[in-house]
């Protein structure tokens, strides 16, 4: 569904993001993990039409977004939540999900759903700067529900969370968003990332450096290595 | 000083100030989606009167036909001023997109003074009928037209950005443009529509003004824009309900200043009062969480 081939980011000479290539089929879930400076809010960038990219392709279903704006790739079918939460904090609840539902007739009735389905609908009229931290990271999910994404960016959806918060947020991506969902997760926290997905990928450098099952990751040598920073054996 | 010189002095200030109160509208719509400032704002109104007053003084176009040009005429003008001093500049590039307002607002007044040569130029009056009087207050018909156009449009504008898709992307694209791109809004084509809605508030604004004066110099494009500045300034950045009470006080502030200290010194009233604001309340009346968010956001870029 998702096909990224040979992606080159580049800011001001420095490569984020080097000749990056990955396939990521339809309701695969898959950890993104790496330490700070990895690469990895670039990739869910250059995904979602944020940066421009330098070179490379990325294809969603056979078609070419790279070139299209933030909304068309949105449009499209990606949704995104974001490290450092960015909602419209003095609209209130269920006007920060609103845009995202599109212009189906039962807007405001699919919006309420998305509340719903995690936990906020009986704070609708709420204005959005005035929710706890756990309930924003919570909104910020529900907009990405009310998008009915079919690739789904979750950035780092636990920083900042309780343990327990942490759970429920993991479960909540888990439970809110359908099998045909594919979805991509940064995490520190490689609790969450085995909890949610059966693959991962690990960045260093810009660079994909290990592709494998998230119950082998923990065993791999080169997650130490990168997170260590000692030499890499690659 | 008599109560009855301070109720007419704050009365003449009221009308006055409902055309400032216009334009602070579209300066602030402006600055709320863009968060850059536009100083060929008061230029795109004056263009629009010239296109009116060209068309009243070459066809003799009636005031109805003057107020649609000069409407229509301010619109497009704001829809050029935005697509070469603002679409090419990111927000990061804040005194690009500053820098050339003020070019394009040499430009307009220029190609002004061509369309009209003539350093002044008659403009159809609103209403020519004799003041009401009120007791023993005096109250021109014209002015209360324009007091009345400009509840009128905040209360349109105010239904616009509450209650519509519209108002709704408008109101995501200023509180957070990028992650209303990521829900899908096109970010770029709100604030083209918003700069053309405030463009079109303003050629409203600028055809009142012009209309209660019986006519008009391009010296209304400065004008414009050093009022509806300071009206923003007053009631703060990025608020509709802001930009009309600040508005209404300046021009309440300069009919007081006017009668106690003359009429030269009115406009360095309302630059002194610029001056303080930023030194002393630099959020104005309602604005300050507006001020802060745009300054947290000055600082994240």
């Amino acid at each position: 569904m998702l096909e990224i081939d040979d992606l080159t980011v580049r800011f001001d000479g420095i490569e984020a993001l080097r000749r990056l290539t990955l396939v990521v089929p339809p309701g695969a879930r898959i950890g993104v993990i790496g330490p700070n400076g990895s690469g990895k809010t670039t990739l869910f960038n250059a995904i979602s039409g944020l940066v421009a990219i330098a070179g490379g392709t990325i294809r969603l279903n056979g078609r070419a977004i790279s070139h299209l704006a933030p909304h068309q790739i949105a449009a499209s079918g990606v949704a995104r939540t974001f490290q450092s939460v960015r909602l419209f904090q003095r609209l209130s609840v269920v006007d920060n999900v609103l845009p995202a539902v599109g212009t189906t007739r039962d807007a405001r009735q699919a919006a309420l759903a998305a509340l719903d389905a995690v936990g906020l609908a009986a704070r609708r009229d709420t204005l959005a700067g005035d929710l706890s931290f756990y309930d924003q990271r919570r909104l910020e999910i529900a907009r990405a529900i009310a998008q009915r994404p079919r690739l789904l960016l979750a950035d780092e959806p636990t920083a900042g969370l309780s343990q327990s918060e942490c759970d429920h947020v993991i479960e909540l991506i888990g439970n809110a968003f359908g099998a045909e969902t594919a979805i991509l997760l940064i995490e520190h926290k490689i609790a969450a990332v085995e909890a949610l997905c059966p693959r991962s990928m690990l960045l260093s450098e810009g660079r994909l450096i290990v592709d494998a099952a998230t119950s082998d990751m923990r065993r791999d040598p080169r997650l130490a290595n990168v997170y260590f920073g000692t030499q890499l054996p690659l | 000083m008599t109560a009855v010189d301070l109720a007419q002095n704050t009365l003449d200030g009221l009308m006055v100030g409902a055309s400032y109160a216009l334009l602070a509208v579209g300066f602030t719509l402006i600055f709320g989606v863009m968060r850059r400032l536009n100083l060929a704002y008061g230029p795109t109104i004056m263009a629009g009167v010239y296109l009116g007053t060209a068309a009243f003084i070459s066809l003799g176009a009636p005031t109805l036909v003057v107020l649609v040009v000069v409407i229509i005429g301010a619109a497009l003008v704001g829809l050029y001023v935005e697509r070469l001093c603002f679409r090419p500049f990111g927000e990061g590039a804040r005194a690009a997109s500053m820098v050339a307002s003020f070019a394009l607002w040499m430009q307009l007044e220029e190609a002004a003074t061509h369309l009209l040569p003539q350093h002044m130029n008659p403009f159809p009056p609103l209403l020519a009928t004799q003041p009401l009087e009120i007791g023993p207050l005096l109250l021109r018909a014209d002015h209360l037209v324009m007091l009345a156009a400009t509840l009128l449009i905040a209360g349109a504008v105010t239904y616009l950005l509450a209650r519509t898709k519209l108002g709704l992307a408008i109101r995501a694209v200023i509180d957070q443009p990028r992650a209303a791109a990521i829900v899908g809004i096109h970010v770029e084509r709100v604030m083209m529509l918003t700069f053309v809605l405030a463009s079109a508030i303003g050629g409203v604004a600028g055809f009142l003004i012009a209309a209660t004066d019986g006519q008009v110099t391009h010296m209304i494009g400065m004008w414009a824009t050093t009022k509806g500045l300071v009206a923003m300034m007053l009631g703060g950045l990025g608020s509709v309900k802001g930009a009309i009470a600040g508005g209404l006080l300046l021009g309440i502030l300069e009919a007081h200043a006017q009668w106690f200290l003359g009429p030269q010194v009115r406009d360095m009233v309302a630059w002194g009062l610029l001056f303080v604001l930023l030194a002393f309340w630099p959020g104005g009346l309602m604005g300050a969480k507006a001020l802060d968010r745009t300054m947290a956001v000055g600082r994240r870029v």
